[in-house]
């Protein structure tokens, strides 16, 4: 990809991963069309890209602490944040054993997300070329797509629905 | 502190000996012409310093810090190494050049101020820098003026500029790097260099191309004898990317000298962390003129300096017939300087080469050593030096793509 393309030309090549999140809204919608499953993933991975990963990396950052372990503390110090987060809320809602593992899966990846958008957005920090646009609606979008995969197995449910009670 | 610097600046270019100019009888370069310089008093010691390019081949590590404006400097030798300005730093990372001259103690390590000179090109945490090159002038002009004002030239400005630079070089690079200018020329260059020779004793050469005058000034013949073909490359590159058949006539060149002193009246004290015992870094600009120096125990140890002088130039051909008989004038006026100077300094460089020959990194079970020690800039750089990692050098590509703009 050309780093020199605009903001929607940068959006589509992001397309794919997009897409990704999409399909896992609508597998959601069909294996289990309750909201709070859908709500669960969409806020984790929003939630864990814009906030849990960028505070794991300034965590390393301004402490230090990566200077340990050879590097390698990143891992646990991204894990912790992710999984203490589901375990609060986890004990402030009462959430089920399904939500709880979903919100800890989708939070872990949110975090790492983040924790490595972190790292590119201080390599690209004081510079021109940072587009702050993009990286606060990307891990807002990435929610989003998977609402609208969610949305879609229902649009889609509805129409069927529509179309067939019409025919008969 | 600027007006003592400007005194003892004008005291010792004032004790130099310009040469005859050295330029292509033929024609091969158009636009260029060497006044090389020598001390008309020669120390009987030698220094005790190396160059960078030497002490790299003598263990002298440099590594990149993942951070862009610092590279992590250790030098394990019992000697001083002197990074000079804008040499560039190349390895399998982004291309770095050195920001100001600067001495690195004996046994530090230090956080060495660089600029990014290769924008497209990740830093690449850890990675060793294998060798130093010269730097075109056009840039190490544009520092030093960015860095009397600013204090530290600012990064994306010195990417427009390598941009600017590129485009007028023809010369093309997918991450803007700018030692590919020197790649694409290094035919010519080869070609043109023995045109130029160095003289034994020489100290620096002050450089006519197309319109522009470029000063090189070292303290010792031997620190010159190891850097010149840097600094001959730094302005040869400006020659032949931008080719020309104009050139500064020869008698600008005293009024270049004075002027370097009179726009040394204001310059700024370059900060480096760590290397303030070792040595003061200048830079100053003014009109036409920038320069930065280094000072070490009130001691000029390497001054650049550039001068634009737009309007100047004249034809090369018109300028040839005077150029030869000066050449002939000053051999007819000095018959046995060059033999005097090279009997004076044939001992001291005897004893510079067994210098250099035993330097070798000191042991840390050595006493004497104790080990290496930290310099003030030693924590910092420690901290800079070891920025969160990536998780996935995927999600690292991905997120750098989506999130830079033109």
């Amino acid at each position: 990809m050309d780093a020199y393309t605009s903001f929607t030309t940068r959006l589509k090549s992001a397309a794919p991963f997009l897409g990704g999140w999409f399909v896992v809204g609508f597998a959601i919608a069909l294996w289990d069309p309750h909201p709070r499953l859908i709500l669960t993933v969409a806020l984790g991975i929003s939630i864990g890209t814009l906030i849990l990963g960028p505070y794991s990396a300034a965590a390393l950052y301004i402490l230090g602490l990566q200077r340990f372990w050879g590097g390698h503390l990143r891992w646990p110090l991204c894990l912790v944040p992710g999984l203490s987060t589901v375990l609060l809320l986890d004990y402030l809602l009462h959430w089920s054993n399904l939500q709880l593992v979903l919100g800890s899966i989708t939070a872990l990846i949110g975090t790492i997300l983040g924790h490595d958008a972190t790292v590119v957005v201080l390599e690209l920090k004081g510079s021109r070329h940072l587009d702050r646009w993009m990286v606060l609606f990307f891990p807002l979008l990435l929610g989003l797509a998977v609402l609208a995969g969610y949305s879609s197995f229902g649009f889609g449910a509805g129409t069927f629905q529509f179309i067939s009670s019409f025919l008969r | 502190m600027s007006s003592s610097f400007a005194k003892s600046l004008g005291k010792h270019l004032g004790r130099l000996i310009p040469g005859p100019p050295l330029f292509a009888p033929e024609g091969e370069v158009r636009n260029m012409v060497v006044y090389p310089l020598f001390p008309s008093k020669l120390h009987p010691d030698p220094p005790d310093m190396i160059t960078l390019s030497e002490a790299m081949r003598r263990g002298v590590a440099l590594n990149d810090t993942g951070v862009v404006s610092r590279v992590h400097l250790e030098n394990p030798l019992p000697t001083s190494v002197l990074a000079g300005e804008s040499e560039i730093l190349i390895g399998p990372t982004q291309l770095r050049a050195v920001q100001f001259s600067c001495l690195v103690p004996p046994e530090r390590r230090i956080a060495l101020p660089v600029n990014c000179i290769e924008e497209g090109q990740p830093a690449n945490h850890q990675a060793a820098f294998e060798k130093a090159d010269a730097c075109p002038w056009s840039l190490r002009s544009y520092k030093m003026a960015q860095m009397t004002e600013h204090g530290e030239p600012p990064q994306y400005w010195i990417w427009d500029k390598i941009k600017d630079y590129l485009r007028s070089a023809r010369t093309v690079s997918t991450t803007h790097d700018l030692h590919a200018v020197l790649d694409q020329n290094a035919y010519s260059m080869k070609n043109l260099s023995p045109l130029f020779p160095v003289q034994p004793g020489q100290v620096g050469a002050v450089c006519a191309v197309n319109q522009d005058l470029y000063l090189e000034l070292f303290a010792d013949p031997e620190i010159l004898e190891d850097r010149y073909n840097n600094l001959l490359r730094s302005a040869l590159v400006e020659a032949v990317a931008h080719p020309g058949d104009q050139v500064i006539p020869s008698e600008m060149v005293p009024q270049f000298l004075d002027q370097i002193v009179d726009a040394s009246q204001k310059s700024r004290l370059l900060e480096g962390r760590g290397l303030k015992d070792s040595g003061r870094s200048l830079s100053f600009a003014d009109k036409n003129i920038t320069g930065s120096a280094l000072v070490a125990h009130g001691q000029l140890v390497h001054l650049a300096a550039h001068q634009n002088c737009l309007g100047f130039s004249k034809p090369f051909a018109d300028q040839q017939p005077d150029l030869e008989m000066s050449r002939q004038d000053w051999e007819a006026e000095n018959p046995h300087f060059y033999a005097d100077l090279e009997d004076r300094y044939a001992d001291r460089r005897k004893r510079y080469r067994a210098f250099k020959d035993k330097l070798k990194p000191l042991q840390k079970s050595e006493p004497s050593s104790g080990g290496m020690q930290s310099s003030a800039a030693e924590e910092p750089a420690v901290d800079n030096a070891t920025p969160p990692l990536p998780l996935s050098p995927y999600l690292h590509d991905f997120f750098h793509q989506l999130f830079r703009r033109e």
